[in-house]
């Protein structure tokens, strides 16, 4: 498995930098000139109440929403430019399942594998590869309609790295799975950083960032309002950081008003 | 890069029941229903056998230099015609026991009928429609009859009418069969996850289209041929309607499949839809047999439906037809005007995405 990433020069080369990325909805700025500079090698993690703008960032990174203004540079060349090239070097394990449930496991794989130009026997081989890597090698030819909750998160995540991305963006991947599952995935970005991805990890839960994020930023109103490790963030807060959790840090920075009445 | 997208598109389509039902058994069921309740009626088109037409020419009509050809013609069919240069029609139909008058002006004709000859003015109105279509409308001078060969439709009867206008129609409503597939993209966003790979628009048209033409083309020519089987549907040329269908279902969902990307919605993408097809099947046929029915020529001649259901009739019954060049002409650029208006209207919401 530790070819199923690219390794490249870890060398704290930046792979991806947001500059005054901004989006705006009906004259709202829902992202409103974000900076963020995520280095090779890093679980970056992106923490924010409800409409804080991390999906709306995700999707602007992942070319499914056009930015107003800013720019995307991702792997040293602007993404914009050079999508077709750099789409290619980009896994998305979007928050919704989005799988086909009247394909097998195998079949889902395969469609969007494919997409980035593989084919054939190396198809085949990256099919089974990434099947493998998710612990779905067994129910290979199951229909995804049948399996868990759980397993149709593992099918959703192998779909997303059978063409060997260096940057994987998790959207909330571990939303309504009992915590096997959960422990499960987690480790598998673990160890898919471990063998060479970058890793952009959005969640609602706390403890999750905190135990698998080297770098974690907080979001609300479209902006950064926190940038650090799980230690720095907490020392904006107190001195006292044996004594708080990621959580507290949270709620103090962000307050404690419900975002989505 | 596409290939594994449509083969896997294809899958999804083909392992719907309701397509199957919807695309195979449902044509079948709805012509052996037609056929058994019209049987009747169509049996009175065939049984318009041997009947009688006055008729009268004008000085200078452009008819004059054809009726020879056209009392041989209707004498091959069991037609006969005969010339009453004075009289009121209507006087001469009930002194002369006619079934009808035709009176030829300078460039139109008029058909007298009684109530109860309406099947043969029918046929002689579709005899000379055939004719002014076929020779009237070509090159004047040039064109002679051919009075060897019938210019009107020998008669159809209504299995291999309904048989064959209800493949047609069931073709036309082609956006049915990739509902499950464009709902579930919508509801789980896995056309987002299409855009992240950066297809071209162009790409991801074609990786619908194809599945989408090719799934609803195997489910009518499956009940084609099962209505053949079971119900003795006789199609004449088969490779050519085949190719007439093929291009129907093709024009059709690229039509649908415009509706859908203006729309965004399935369930108004179905309703415009098929609101559409009905009109057009009302107009063409599809309920009441274009023979007979009252609408207006030029309406009917607007109509895709129409010269499509006309030129699989005329091939069923006759191994020819006029039609066959109108409707592939009209077929093939709806389909390019379609599929055009949908590159537009996909690259329009691509960049304003």
């Amino acid at each position: 498995m530790e070819e199923l990433f690219n390794k490249g020069d870890q060398a704290a080369e930046t792979i991806l930098k947001l500059e005054d990325l901004t989006k705006k909805y009906d004259n709202r700025a829902v992202v409103d000139s974000l900076n963020i500079e995520i280095k090779k090698g890093e679980i970056f993690g992106l923490l924010g109440p409800n409409g804080a703008g991390k999906s709306t960032t995700m999707n602007m990174i992942c070319n499914i929403v056009k930015p107003d203004f800013g720019r995307i540079e991702f792997m040293g060349e602007d993404f914009r430019k050079n999508r077709k090239k750099l789409s290619r070097r980009l896994g998305y394990i979007p928050q919704h399942l989005a799988i086909h449930g009247s394909l097998k496991a195998w079949e889902n794989v395969e469609l969007f594998t494919s997409l980035y130009g593989i084919k054939g026997e190396e198809l085949k081989k990256r099919i089974d590869e990434s099947l493998a890597y998710v612990g779905l090698s067994e129910r290979k030819n199951d229909y995804a309609k049948k399996f868990s909750g759980g397993m149709k998160r593992r099918l959703n995540i192998a779909c997303a790295i059978g063409h060997h991305p260096d940057l994987l963006i998790f959207d909330e991947p571990t939303v309504g799975i009992d915590p096997q599952s959960r422990n499960f995935i987690l480790e598998k970005i673990k160890e898919s950083n471990k063998n060479g991805a970058t890793v952009i990890y959005t969640s609602h839960y706390m403890e999750e960032v905190e135990a698998i994020c080297t770098r974690i930023a907080i979001m609300d109103n479209g902006k950064i309002i926190a940038i650090g490790t799980s230690e720095e963030l907490k020392k904006l807060v107190t001195n006292d950081t044996d004594n708080i959790t990621l959580e507290e840090v949270f709620l103090t920075l962000t307050g404690k008003k419900l975002r989505d009445q | 890069m596409i290939r594994y997208l449509i083969k896997n598109n294809l899958k999804i389509m083909f392992r719907s029941p309701v397509n199957i039902l919807l695309y195979v058994l449902c044509p079948i069921v709805v012509t052996a229903v037609l056929v058994s309740a019209f049987s009747a009626m169509m049996e009175s088109y065939e049984g318009a056998g041997q009947f009688t037409v006055g008729y009268r020419v004008e000085e200078n009509s452009v008819f004059d230099g054809y009726m020879d050809a056209i009392v041989e013609a209707g004498r091959d069919n069991g037609v006969t015609f005969v010339e009453y240069r004075d009289g009121e029609p209507e006087k001469l139909i009930k002194d002369n026991k006619l079934a009808c008058f035709a009176e030829f002006g300078s460039d139109s004709y008029t058909i007298y009928e009684t109530q109860d000859s309406k099947t043969e003015s029918g046929t002689l109105q579709y005899m000379l429609s055939a004719m002014v279509n076929g020779v009237i409308s070509g090159d004047y001078t040039a064109v002679s009859f051919k009075t060897e060969q019938p210019f009107f439709v020998p008669a159809v009867n209504s299995t291999d009418y309904y048989g064959i206008i209800y493949i047609v129609y069931f073709g036309w409503c082609a956006l049915v069969c990739a509902a499950g597939l464009f709902s579930n993209e919508k509801k789980h966003r896995i056309d987002e996850r299409l855009s992240v790979s950066n297809l071209s628009v162009l790409q991801l048209y074609l990786a619908r289209f194809i599945p989408l033409v090719a799934v609803v083309s195997c489910g009518v020519g499956a009940a084609a041929l099962i209505g053949g089987v079971i119900m003795g549907v006789h199609w004449g040329n088969i490779a050519l309607s085949a190719v007439i269908v093929v291009l129907s279902v093709m024009a059709a969902t690229a039509m649908e499949m415009l509706i859908y990307e203006l729309t965004n919605s399935m369930l108004a993408s179905i309703i415009i839809s098929f609101s559409i097809v009905w009109v057009l099947g009302y107009i063409g046929g599809s309920f009441e047999t274009y023979m007979f029915s009252m609408h207006p020529d030029w309406l009917k001649h607007l109509d895709p439906i129409y010269h499509e259901n006309r030129a699989l009739i005329e091939l069923s019954t006759m191994g020819h037809s006029d039609y066959v060049a109108s409707s592939s002409v009209i077929l093939v650029s709806m389909f390019a005007v379609f599929s055009l208006l949908n590159l537009a209207v996909g690259r329009i919401r691509r960049s304003a995405r």
